[in-house]
């Protein structure tokens, strides 16, 4: 045998055995992209409220007393909206009384003493605003 | 306003309307009524922004606008709001518990996931396995099954979450096992304050905590030049994301939001370059020196001195001017290189923290139109101040920053520059991080 033929073989036997440990490697087993993995779930569960009806609608506005309470969102003494809206009725729904009032404080702030007011004073509706 | 009317219709059984700029109506309509009263209130939305609108177009509104909830003239929607009779009340479906582990996918499926479900800060994370996770935990001693906080959602809504859900979103963040104990006392503090306008927050830790875990509050501190820092500040977006539930146009509604809010200018105090007779900020308000803690601030502006101090004009006289530009709440929050603090003491004779918020709240001054015109002062404040607007004389001034106790000094950086930055940011009180190793 002839050294040259000797070499052949060697080549040979190394790119055999090279060629078996790249068909065992991982990297091309399997594309990576379609391998499945399990994650753990970061998300938290949101509980609802419980439901709380709303009070049943008026049947008619005839004769009735609608509080405007203006929730001082803007701050700025109110915004003429309430106002605004009061003209309204006046002028196409006169049958209705309407009362502006100024909830105490600003936005954020409860005011149950003008609740009250307005319960005890028979209010039959009330509209408020204006969020932004 | 939701609850106002909540309470007129639940104790008085008076039906109510509930007037809101379009920019809210959906959360009053969607989330809050599912998540916080229970009640599906009648809303008719107005056109925003509707301060400052003058009487006239408010009038030929309320004749031709239409409410943007129903699409009736709003005149009408108002109407029908309390004579339309209530449909059967909706069915209250319970919300199904959340599965421990997402059902397996592909990673870039999960990625992908993670983003569709605003889960990340579109930066990428960590997949959060189990083995991951389980090696996160070793950071505390507190049980994986340990109820962190209930009232977690904004405005408080019902969101349990657990110390695995803080190890989960640690993971995610690219966290080491030792920043459990602050995570967690992140975590404790959610829901965090958020806003329409362009709020932000600060977070800042003092202690022994930040050489455990090197958190920079020396060279470069504010800027994105430390693990911790960076790593920290991030999971607290994940939290207000995950935890608190905060969904930009579904319950939150910031409408330009804020670049700080990136990393929550997360800090350490540089206490040991404190001049001598200034406490750091945690020993002022009651905890020892060798207390970890975290304190989360609140408020919208950093402004920056530009230049470094100069000679021929104090610094504090300078901080002075800068406060004309905060939010008028009356806080303030100077964060100072340790060379300013220096000066501050030694030069101007400041000998405490305490004296030089006394001498900030005795000369800051503002122009009174400035100070009334500010939202944040009439919207927190209510009408009383305000209502005489339009008779304040031109140069009228006022001293805004009353209360001294509201103005803190937090020292940090690495004295290559007499810098400072004026924050209107109210502090919490801090809490306590070793609670939670």
């Amino acid at each position: 045998m002839n050294k040259k033929r000797l070499l052949l073989n060697h080549l040979l036997a190394v790119i055999l055995v090279s060629g078996f440990f790249l068909a065992s490697n991982p990297v091309n087993a399997a594309p990576s992209e379609t391998k499945l993995i399990t994650v753990m779930n970061p998300a938290v569960r949101e509980i609802l409220a419980p439901r709380v009806d709303l009070t049943p609608r008026l049947k008619s506005l005839e004769g009735k007393t609608i509080y405007l309470v203006d929730m001082n969102y803007e701050g700025i003494g109110g915004t003429p909206v309430m106002g605004e809206i009061q003209a309204w009725f006046e002028k196409n729904m006169p049958e209705v009384k309407t009362i502006l009032k100024l909830k105490r404080g600003n936005y954020a702030s409860d005011d149950p003493e003008l609740w009250k007011e307005i319960a005890d004073n028979k209010g039959d509706a009330v509209i408020m605003g204006v969020a932004g | 306003m939701s609850r106002f009317n909540g309470t007129i219709e639940k104790q008085y059984n008076i039906p109510t309307v509930s007037l809101a700029n379009e920019n809210v109506v959906d959360f009053g309509i969607n989330a809050h009524a599912k998540y916080t009263t229970g009640m599906p209130l009648r809303f008719v939305g107005m056109p925003y922004p509707f301060t400052g609108l003058s009487e006239e177009r408010l009038k030929n509104y309320l004749k031709t606008g239409t409410d943007n909830v129903t699409g009736k003239p709003v005149m009408t929607a108002i109407i029908d709001a309390l004579l339309t009779p209530l449909k059967k009340s909706e069915t209250n479906p319970e919300t199904p518990e959340e599965p421990r582990f997402l059902k397996p996918d592909t990673e870039d499926n999960l990625r992908r996931l993670f983003k569709d479900k605003s889960w990340t800060d579109y930066n990428p994370i960590i997949l959060p396995t189990e083995d991951k996770v389980k090696e996160m935990l070793e950071g505390t001693s507190h049980e994986p099954d340990e109820i962190v906080k209930k009232e977690a959602g904004t405005f408080g809504t019902s969101r349990p979450f657990t110390v695995e859900k803080v190890a989960i979103i640690a993971v995610m963040a690219g966290a080491k096992p030792e920043y459990m104990p602050v995570l967690l006392t992140l975590a404790s503090q959610v829901p965090y304050m958020d806003s329409t306008t362009s709020s932000s927050r600060m977070v800042l830790i003092n202690g022994p905590i930040r050489e455990e875990i090197n958190i920079n509050s020396g060279i470069g501190a504010l800027g994105p030049n430390a693990e911790a820092n960076s790593i920290i500040g991030r999971s607290m977006v994940l939290f207000h994301k995950i935890l608190q539930g905060y969904k930009e146009g579904e319950s939150g509604f910031s409408s330009l939001s804020n670049p700080l809010l990136y990393n929550n200018l997360t800090i350490a105090e540089n206490e040991e370059n404190l001049p001598k007779g200034w406490k750091p900020f945690h020993v002022q308000k009651g905890f020892d020196p060798q207390d970890s803690t975290l304190t989360v601030f609140f408020g919208w502006n950093f402004v920056n001195c530009s230049g470094s101090v100069v000679e021929h004009y104090a610094p504090q006289l300078m901080m002075r001017d800068f406060t004309q530009v905060l939010a008028a709440t009356g806080a303030a929050t100077l964060i100072m290189d340790p060379s300013v603090a220096d000066l501050l003491r030694d030069t101007q004779g400041f000998k405490t923290k305490e004296e030089f918020a006394k001498w900030l709240s005795d000369n800051a001054e503002i122009p009174a139109k400035q100070y009334w015109a500010n939202s944040i002062v009439s919207g927190m404040q209510g009408p009383d101040g305000v209502k005489n607007y339009k008779n304040i004389k031109e140069g009228t001034m006022l001293k805004h920053m009353k209360n001294p106790a509201m103005i803190n000094s937090i020292v940090v950086g690495g004295e290559t520059a007499s810098v400072w930055f004026i924050t209107d940011f109210m502090s919490g009180m801090p809490v306590s991080i070793d609670e939670w190793r």
